[in-house]
């Protein structure tokens, strides 16, 4: 008779921590505000996806210097998890970029009639976003571990000065993109319940984008434990699956 | 379409997008566990 399951049947890979319950509760409150408080004064209800479009690449700005901690900290102790880290971080980076330039293409029909053009912010985000994808590329490139953390690591270093180069990009050309709305260098550009919405948005995104590098990191040390046994021979790997065919009639030729 | 089409659009498309990314990552990890555990 099989026992009835419980919750240690349930793999860890599976299992919601308090992080990822914390990510949906605040997404669901966020979501909330965002929808529920009233429309933008100039733009109307298309404005609400700013609540999403702000919060998702300070996130990625966040997961990007996450890198760069990962990169340090590899550098300082050449413990291979903070290079792990460090990729893993970046990986949620390029995502969140990613949900950036989604978010602002689908805003920008409405508003600039166009979903994209070539101005200073846009291209460089779409700079940034290309450019940590060719970091997860020359991760992907080097089998050795620490040859790979070595390589990344100084472009994980170089790739840092993107972000106040896309974040002040605004201010130092002409663009159609709007000015700063919270970090710029006078006060903050937005009313009462919007910056609510906005704060709600910023504090979900940052437990979801929290999350996901725990659960990415996690993957990665796994992935490079795996790595590790299967290059000290322990066990075979896919190549070594079939065993050598004997010509001598034998039935194994490793006997 | 109006404004919360638009805004429909760009929230599905990112929880979508989030889904997705959640449930590779979950694969993955339990393909790499299963191996770890293969290997006793």
């Amino acid at each position: 008779m099989t026992a009835p399951a419980t919750h240690h049947d349930v793999p860890a890979s599976l299992r919601l921590t308090w992080l990822d319950k914390t990510a949906i509760v605040t997404l669901v409150v966020a979501l909330g505000l965002a929808f529920l408080t009233p429309p933008e004064a100039t733009q109307g209800n298309v404005a609400r996806l700013f609540y999403l479009h702000l919060p998702t690449i300070l996130v990625a700005y966040a997961a990007f210097a996450t890198t760069l901690i990962g990169v340090v900290a590899y550098l300082a102790t050449k413990d291979l998890k903070w290079d792990q880290l460090a990729g893993a971080a970046a990986e949620v980076g390029v995502v969140f970029t990613g949900f950036t330039i989604i978010v602002g293409m689908i805003w920008a029909k409405p508003t600039w009639g166009v979903y994209w053009t070539w101005s200073a912010r846009l291209t460089l985000t779409a700079v940034m976003f290309f450019a940590y994808l060719g970091y997860l590329a020359l991760r992907r490139a080097v089998d050795d571990p620490v040859v790979r953390a070595k390589r990344s690591s100084l472009l994980g270093i170089l790739l840092i000065g993107l972000i106040p180069i896309v974040h002040f990009s605004v201010i130092w050309w002409r663009d159609i993109h709007q000015g700063g709305t919270i970090l710029r260098p006078d006060e903050m550009q937005i009313d009462g319940i919007l910056a609510t919405a906005l704060l709600a948005g910023f504090v979900a995104w940052s437990f979801t984008g929290a999350a996901l590098i725990r659960r990415s990191w996690k993957l990665a040390r796994l992935e490079g434990e795996l790595d590790q046994r299967l290059r000290a021979g322990d066990g075979r790997v896919a190549g070594d699956a079939v065993d050598t065919p004997a010509l001598d009639g034998s039935k194994d030729a490793s006997s | 379409m109006n404004g919360w089409g638009w805004v429909l659009w760009g929230y599905g498309v990112v929880f979508f997008a989030v889904g997705i990314y959640l449930w590779a990552l979950m694969a993955r990890t339990r393909s790499v566990e299963r191996r770890l555990d293969e290997l006793g």
